[in-house]
């Protein structure tokens, strides 16, 4: 009795398997199709072949096959756990596994128990119990899930393999238009009957096509050379050369241009800018000159400047000490302005800015004289802002045209950019349509100057300056065109000849080596002061950093102590100011003559506070 | 006696009470079942629906002695179990004599158990768990086989005392009296309006329906159906996180192991019912409402939006597997 049940247990534990093998497979198809569409669209999508990379994947997806149903049938089951399905299925209220489970159980009621059991036993079916679910929903969700594989499969399939797109037909070219003509021309020939020239019209007609065949292979040769730089794995092929027709050989060499063409030509185009040591030493001795004349002319104001210093120093005496020194700043803190006093005394109404009013105190006192100096000295400053870019250019025109290969000596004078250029370098910027007269640049006042003297740095071995110089820059009527340019204001003296001779550019100071920097065409970079230089030569540079660049080419040049036109007007300004408070004394009190003192300090040149 | 005396037994009385009781066989079966295992029975209905009746019948029908016993709220305890009183003997002495209550009968019917007040309620308690009473301090056992069959009014609740958790979780089955269709109403009518008076015989005796009950005990139940009775009974605890949702969201607290004794119980008479010396699973499910649906306790929101606790044992039947 027992036995029959547990025979029926086994019976239902294999059928279980097949169940469970039946479904695993079914679901592992199911699976597959799923996950062999999803990969074959990835693959699609990111590689765009099916037909070679796809199939193996899909084998891999169809492997869960077997590999489902080897699990289900491999996995064991209990003769206990079988039976209870089995009663589960059949519907037979846990009878089998009761007694099953009671096997042992000696009791009358498990007996009787064990008996009903057998007798369901008896009649139970397994293998219908455990029947795969091949129900129609299952065949329709398989058949769904095929076509959506075939779908996404066959697609690609079309994609990849499907008809390719015509490519476009080939522009006609300039021997296809020839070649037409000349089919024309020789069916024209044949019905007039001219062999000879239906002849020459084919040899030429061949002549051209094989030019035609020609091209297209040296277009796939140089195609070939570029393509190695693009692609590092790409091993260029050894071409035979092909065997040309004489004619046609004649055509490639004489019209065709190589790479070894356009090498040679590079070199030759090199050896034709470099330029010769007698080239070089022109193109120096023009800088060193030009150069040469615009230290020359920072020199003057710089002894001018000394002069005006010198002579501030004579008037203020011994005194002359930071005006800042001793000043205690707490009599201004007390309510008792000594400056607003001062001022009051003076007869000044309103002393709301002290500076503004010291100002106007200055320039109250100031006699028209003083005036017209002053007015000088902003006229300097814009001549000699004129003359540097003049300067410039023309230094830049000499660079440009040495690199082109024409010597100045060839150069015929001109108009050029508005403006007569003509350079002589061996006596320096002697020219008078160069700079300083056209461009309104007016020599220093004789006062200023000590004529004849040059400064020693400048002077070195054969040189120094010239017989002309001195006399040169000596004061003289206001040119028209300095009148033109600057009206009224000031006087004008005639441009006089920087120097004679050439010498050591290195010799000529800081000045100008720093221009032909600017100048060279070597300079692989330009500085802050460079770029500026570049900037006032076109024009470009604002006024207040004009000045910044005349005080950084006089710092270049003089160690120490100002050296540009804004340093000679503020000069100015404070000579006269010291004047008036020498002649003040007397009225004006100590204080005030410190607050001058020092707001001169501060407005000079390159001070920090200006 | 085997199982098929059992299923005859069982057969005759249901045949029995059903010369008195029109319909209800469900609840005439429930009844039974409760009775055969040794249980009480709470019955609810509204009233005219034939429970006292159905009580008395099935007294008569298993021939036992019936008492029947009408809750009011002032009723005493004493007026259920009995008290002693003092009484003149022959020769002139006075003694204390026990003066039963209605207890002491072998099927006590309390008729609207919620009208009396907690206090004569849980005088029940003893009675209906431990099978005896206590009456100044002295313990009385009660006649065996005793049952007691309880019915409340669900719709009149003012002036009534609901019964108490532990009390509820006492009772084996909880039957729903409902309203009898037009078939069982015309039935009902040909019967009480005439002459005639239907009778009920007795067809069992105490000794009999209890070799019913240890015969259903001997019923076997394999160790899953045991396993999926007290899955239920977990399942109906909304503190626990394998609980079912609708467990969660209504219900304040579960069956208590009674549940879990009362399912394979009446699983296992189920299945004597059937046929089976073993009890299945279907047994379980089939009578999980009765056994379990006045042991689970509502929480306010399943009072306030008057869920039923029969769907509350349905949610957790469809969510605990076998």
């Amino acid at each position: 009795m027992l036995r029959g049940i547990e025979s029926v247990a086994r019976s239902a534990g294999r059928a279980w398997k097949r169940a469970r093998a039946g479904s695993a497979a079914l679901t592992a198809l199911a699976a597959a199709l799923i996950g062999a569409s999803a990969t074959a669209l990835v693959l699609e999508v990111t590689r765009g072949g099916l037909g070679i990379v796809h199939w193996p994947w899909l084998a891999a997806w169809l492997l869960l096959l077997p590999i489902a149903a080897a699990v289900a049938v491999l996995r064991p089951i209990p003769g206990a756990v079988a039976a209870s399905e089995l009663d589960r299925r059949a519907g037979y209220a846990d009878r089998l596994g009761t007694a099953l489970e009671f096997a042992a159980d000696p009791s009358p009621m498990a007996a009787l128990q064990r008996e009903d059991a057998a007798a369901f036993a008896a009649a139970a079916a397994p293998a219908a119990a455990f029947g795969v679910p091949w129900t129609g929903r299952t065949f329709a969700r398989l058949a769904a899930l095929l076509a959506l594989f075939l779908l996404i499969g066959g697609a690609s399939l079309t994609w990849r393999l499907g008809p390719a797109e015509p490519e476009p037909e080939p522009e006609p070219t300039a021997a296809d238009d020839l070649l037409a003509l000349i089919e024309a021309d020789r069916l024209r020939m044949e019905e007039l009957g001219d062999k000879e020239a239906v002849r020459l019209l084919t040899d030429l007609e061949r002549t051209i096509r094989q030019i035609q065949a020609r091209e297209e292979e040296l277009r796939e040769r140089v195609a070939r050379r570029i393509k190695p730089e693009e692609d590092e794995g790409f091993v260029e092929p050894e071409l035979d050369e092909p065997e040309l027709p004489e004619e046609l050989d004649a055509v490639v060499d004489n019209d065709l241009i190589t790479a070894e063409d356009l090498e040679r030509l590079e070199e030759s185009t090199l050896e034709q800018l470099r330029l010769t040591d007698a080239e070089t030493d022109e193109l120096v001795s023009q800088l060193f000159d030009h150069s040469r004349t615009a230290q020359k002319l920072l020199d003057e104001f710089e002894y001018s400047q000394k002069d005006e210093i010198d002579a501030a120093h004579e008037a203020h005496g011994d005194e002359w000490t930071n005006p800042t020194e001793g000043t205690d700043m707490r009599d201004f803190a007390g309510g008792e302005d000594p400056v607003r006093d001062a001022f009051g005394e003076y007869g000044a109404e309103s002393v709301d800015d002290p500076s503004q009013d010291i100002q106007d105190v200055i320039r109250r006192d100031l006699s028209e004289e003083g005036m017209g100096e002053h007015d000088l000295g902003h006229d300097k400053r814009e001549s000699f802002n004129q003359f540097l870019q003049d300067f410039v250019k023309d230094v830049r025109e000499i660079v440009s045209d040495a690199a082109m290969g024409r010597s100045t000596k060839d150069k015929k004078p001109g108009k050029k950019n508005g403006r007569e250029v003509n350079v002589d370098p061996g006596d320096g910027v002697a020219d008078k349509s160069n700079s300083m007269e056209e461009s309104g640049f007016e020599e220093m006042d004789d006062s200023k100057r000590h004529e004849g003297e040059a400064p020693s740095e400048m002077v070195g071995e054969g040189e120094g300056p010239g017989p002309e110089q001195g006399g040169s820059m000596k004061k003289g009527p206001v040119s028209e065109d300095a009148m033109a340019m600057k009206g009224p204001a000031g006087t004008g003296t005639e441009a006089g000849a920087s120097g004679a001779g050439t010498g050591n550019p290195n010799a000529t100071g800081g000045l100008a080596a720093l221009l032909d920097k600017v100048v060279s065409p070597e300079a692989a970079s330009q500085g802050p002061l460079e770029q500026a230089l570049t900037q006032l030569a076109q024009g470009r540079l604002p006024p207040e950093q004009r000045e910044a660049v005349f005080d950084r080419i006089a710092r270049h040049k003089v160690q120490a102590g100002p050296a540009t036109e804004a340093d000679d007007v503020v000069v100015d300004y404070f000579a006269e100011a010291e004047e008036l408070m020498v002649s003040n004394r007397d009225s004006l009190p100590p204080l005030f003559r410190d607050y001058a003192q020092s707001y001169f300090e501060a407005i000079k040149p390159g001070s920090d506070d200006q | 006696m085997d199982p098929q005396q059992f299923r005859e037994t069982f057969a005759r009385i249901e045949q029995a009470i059903g010369e008195v009781i029109v319909g209800m066989r469900p609840v005439v079966r429930g009844c039974l079942t409760g009775l055969v295992a040794g249980g009480n029975i709470l019955l609810e209905g509204v009233p005219g629906l034939g429970k006292t009746l159905l009580v008395k019948s099935v007294g008569d029908a298993l021939g036992l002695d019936f008492a029947r016993i009408q809750f009011t709220p002032d009723l005493m305890p004493a007026d259920i179990t009995g008290t002693k009183l003092v009484v003149e003997t022959e020769d002139g002495g006075k003694r204390f004599d026990l003066h039963k209550g209605p207890i002491f009968h072998q099927v006590v019917l309390a008729d609207e158990v919620n009208r009396a007040t907690p206090k004569t309620q849980s005088a029940m308690l003893e009675a209906m768990q431990e099978r005896q009473v206590t009456i100044v301090g002295e313990t009385y056992p009660l006649p065996k086989p005793f049952f007691v069959v309880a019915t409340q009014n669900p719709l009149e609740m003012d002036g009534t005392y609901p019964l108490p958790e532990a009390q509820l979780d006492r009772f084996f089955f909880k039957l729903q009296v409902d309203f009898p269709d037009l078939e069982e109403m015309r039935e009902i009518m040909s019967r009480t309006t005439t002459n005639q008076t239907p009778e009920v015989k007795p067809v069992c005796d105490a000794p009999t329906l209890l070799a019913m009950g240890a015969l259903a005990r001997e019923v076997l139940t394999k160790q899953d159906v045991t396993d999926y009775a007290i899955k239920l009974v977990l399942a109906s605890h909304p503190q626990r996180s394998d609980a079912p949702d609708i467990t969660k969201q209504y219900v304040r607290y579960g069956a208590s192991p009674r549940g879990a004794q009362a399912l394979l119980l009446a699983a296992k008479i189920r299945a004597l019912l059937q046929g089976r010396a073993n009890s299945s699973v279907d047994d379980v499910r089939a009578v999980a409402r009765p056994a379990l649906r006045h042991r689970v306790i509502l929480n306010f929101e399943g009072e306030a939006e008057g869920v039923p606790t029969d769907r509350v044992v349905a949610g957790i039947l469809d969510s605990v597997s076998s």
